[in-house]
């Protein structure tokens, strides 16, 4: 009882796990929240822009910088109540666009080399992060650094910020920093992942040591155990070697394919970690499963009591079998059937996510063109002029979108001020 | 003579009694204080009382009160107050703070209403729960916050646990009565030993009395020796008597007192709990694992490394922990499924804090 119980009392397990309606229900949300945000965006934009004809007079702009005073005045002005709203992301677009950065990260990660366990943990982030917070309200591209920095300080695999900052191209060490509450806060403060790694190690463990007892013929198990006999039997004539075979395999499934599906959210780690054994050698995985939760399964206690048998034959075997049917009684009905169809689901959805690899860069630059508008009003409102005349230098266009930003910034920040823990998750009440 | 000096001193006595009655009357001893109904002031009038109306609070003497309301219920002479008021109603204030005067009244009211106890509830919890309702109706009456709808509350309250109220009214009186009984028990008690202790010093002083006399006879006698022995043995007996009687007394009354007065109290303290079973400060948690046993051994060649590899064991690092942990996580969790809540299974425990916690079937 105490694995699964603790399993339990995990976040990843409170907090963290859904169904797939209530996971596609939260994700509704977000997005709806997220339209709706960009919608007010806009209408505020549209207004600034009508209220005064000269759309950069409203933004302050510090007097430094080098406005060309005549842009006010020129005349080809777009009207701002004639363009239309942007067209908004659907839910779909969203996730396209969350698996895209998933496996940018990934690529990121590997350009640090970091072991999976910081790659895994920051894929799980994003990953969390954009279940609660639509792309619409914080773009992907922004957070993944900020992301992978946090990963690396979660996972106790430190490498100094300016160290970080140096082997990425571009990146300044404020642009890490600046979004790292908001991240922090956006995954919950849930900063332990249960990942299926380390569960995998030692199920493959398990497994092998199993086999060597049993070619060694020690400890008399070998009448004892059917279920690895019959483990053995399926994976001859080197079942050794094949597990080792798939245990390599596995991991990179584990690596990439369950980072990048929802798995996370749906099977618990050794439930992940079956179901990329089964990708990987579905004999394996298979018989393994009988082998442990099947119908007569031991677990690995029968070979311990006789043991304690020949020690003390004269014990009446009468009391020797109550014990054992207790013993069945305890564990109740065998795992086997449910879990075979639950790990045979889950690798499924791993399968499915290699599909995600293959999303057309065209599909993805949509989307992004489309989010790219919903997220500068300014640019298609007023500042279309701007950009068209070219009078602004990049400079100030560049200088605009940080005060976007930093606008968008305060208004999450007053809002966290309100509540201290952000507010409640969607999928809750 | 003595008998004029008796009155004029009980003449006297009336008149302080009168003064200090007065004085507490007074309450502050404001001796500017004024009547807002009839602005007769107390310098003018010593002997003037002040009273109240629980129906508005509003202070006026009782010259006022009998002049205005001798005739029937009339309305609250204080401008702006509508309240009719009757003067039977009219009494004499307690607290100098007409506020605390309201508080209390309300207060009296509320548990009039409200008087389930702790054993009507099924647990402490709950108890709590209901006497914070209440108190939240009492502070609503009292600072008039939301009056209709409070009223309305205890009305309905009132309503639907008539009989439980009445049954506790009972019970609370039962329980006055019981008290009382119980405390003039006791008095008499006290009393009855005082008695008996007087009784044995009287005795005593009688039979030393005696003693003496009886040794002035002897003297008077012609073997004075012989009669002196005599006596001085009488008493000696004597006095050995009164003490074992005493004695005697002394356990009655312990016994008697030990004794409950009634047979049914020594029953009402009694408490028919189950025996609490021992503490378990796992609550039930069990360590042991279910889907697999640690083994001595593991193979892993990557371990093998790190388990020869002096510079990682010298840093602290055990092989056999992360072993441990490895195994324990390949099992933990697996039988543990998340699926979506179903709708019946939300409506059956609507008080979930997350939405895994009936998704999980362990």
């Amino acid at each position: 009882m105490a694995e699964d119980q603790l399993y339990t009392s995990t976040t990843q397990c409170k907090t963290w796990s859904f169904g797939p309606s209530t996971l596609s229900t939260i994700r509704q949300n977000t997005n709806t929240a997220g339209t709706r945000s960009i919608k007010r965006g806009w209408k505020r934009a549209r207004l600034e822009a009508s209220s005064s004809n000269t759309p950069y007079a409203t933004t302050p702009i510090p007097s430094s910088t080098p406005t060309p005073a005549p842009t006010p005045s020129s005349s080809s002005i777009i009207d701002p109540t004639a363009v239309p709203d942007p067209e908004l992301l659907t839910p779909a677009e969203e996730l396209t666009l969350v698996h895209y950065y998933i496996l940018r990260l990934i690529d990121l990660s590997d350009v640090f080399s970091f072991p999976s366990n910081v790659k895994s943990t920051a894929c799980v982030f994003l990953s969390r992060f954009h279940l609660h917070h639509s792309v619409q309200s914080y773009h992907p591209k922004h957070l993944i650094p900020t992301i992978l920095f946090l990963a690396t300080k979660t996972e106790n695999h430190y490498i100094p910020l300016s160290e970080f900052c140096k082997r990425v191209p571009k990146l300044t060490p404020e642009a890490v920093l600046k979004h790292e509450f908001t991240v922090a806060g956006g995954v919950r403060w849930d900063f332990d992942v249960k990942h299926p790694l380390r569960a995998a190690e030692g199920g493959i463990m398990e497994l092998l040591t199993s086999l060597s007892v049993v070619a060694n013929g020690n400890g008399g198990s070998s009448s004892g155990d059917p279920g690895l006999l019959a483990l053995k039997e399926k994976l001859a004539p080197n079942p050794v070697r094949r597990v080792q075979d798939a245990h390599g395999r596995m991991k990179s499934y584990l690596t990439k394919e369950a980072l990048v599906s929802d798995v996370y959210y749906h099977y618990t780690p050794p439930q992940i970690f079956l179901g990329a054994l089964w990708l990987a050698d579905k004999d394996v995985a298979e018989t393994y499963i009988m082998w442990r939760f099947g119908e007569n399964s031991t677990m690995g206690r029968i070979p311990k009591k006789r043991k304690k048998d020949k020690k003390g034959k004269d014990k009446d075997k009468n009391g020797d079998k109550e014990n054992e049917v207790a013993l069945q009684a305890a564990r109740g009905p065998p795992l086997a059937p449910k879990l075979l169809s639950v790990v045979r689901d889950c690798a499924e959805m791993m399968t499915s996510a290699q599909a995600f690899e293959k999303t057309p860069v065209e599909e993805l630059k949509r989307i992004d063109k489309k989010l790219h508008r919903c997220q500068n009003p300014q640019k298609f409102l007023g500042a279309g002029t701007a950009i068209g005349a070219g009078s602004l230098d990049s400079g100030t266009r560049k200088q605009n979108d940080d005060i976007a930003i930093k606008e968008k910034a305060e208004e999450k920040k007053r809002k966290l001020e309100e509540d201290p823990f952000g507010g409640t998750l969607p999928g809750r009440d | 003579m003595p008998s004029l000096k008796s009155t004029s001193a009980t003449v006297m006595s009336a008149a302080i009694a009168r003064a200090r009655e007065n004085a507490i009357n007074r309450g502050s001893g404001d001796a500017d204080e004024i009547c807002p109904v009839c602005k007769s002031s107390r310098y003018l009038n010593p002997n003037m009382r002040f009273l109240v109306n629980p129906e508005c609070y509003h202070k006026m003497c009782e010259s006022c009160v009998d002049r205005l309301f001798s005739q029937g219920p009339s309305q609250c002479p204080v401008v702006g107050c509508d309240k009719i008021l009757r003067k039977h109603k009219f009494r004499k204030q307690t607290f100098e703070d007409i506020k605390v005067e309201r508080e209390v009244d309300v207060r009296k009211r509320i548990s009039k209403t409200f008087n389930k106890r702790q054993e009507d509830f099924p647990s402490l919890k709950e108890f709590n729960d209901y006497l914070e309702e209440v108190e939240t109706v009492t502070f609503n009456l009292i600072n008039s916050l939301d009056v209709a709808a409070t009223e309305a509350k205890i009305v309905a309250f009132e309503q639907s646990n008539k009989s439980t109220i009445l049954q506790n009214a009972a019970k609370a009186a039962q329980e006055a009565q019981f008290m009382q009984a119980q405390r003039e028990f006791e008095r008499e008690q006290h009393r009855r030993a005082r008695e008996i202790e007087a009784e044995a010093e009287a005795e005593e002083k009688r039979d030393k009395k005696e003693h003496q006399a009886n040794l002035i006879k002897a003297l008077q006698a012609d073997d004075a020796d012989l009669e002196i022995a005599k006596v001085n043995k009488l008493a000696r007996k004597k006095s050995s008597m009164r003490k074992e009687n005493q004695e005697r007394r002394a356990k009655e009354w312990e016994a008697k007192n030990n004794a409950p007065a009634f047979q049914f109290m020594a029953n009402l303290n009694r408490q028919s709990e189950e025996p609490s079973k021992p503490y378990d400060p796992l609550d039930g948690y069990d360590d042991t694992d279910k889907y697999f046993v640690y083994r001595e051994k593991y193979e892993n060649p990557w371990l093998e490394e790190a388990a020869n590899n002096k510079s990682m064991l010298a840093g602290g690092y055990i092989v056999q922990q992360y072993c441990e942990r490895a195994i324990f996580e390949a099992f933990s969790g697996v039988g543990c499924f998340i699926e979506d809540p179903s709708p019946s299974d939300e409506q059956s425990s609507p008080s979930l804090d997350t939405p895994m916690a009936d998704a999980v079937a362990v």
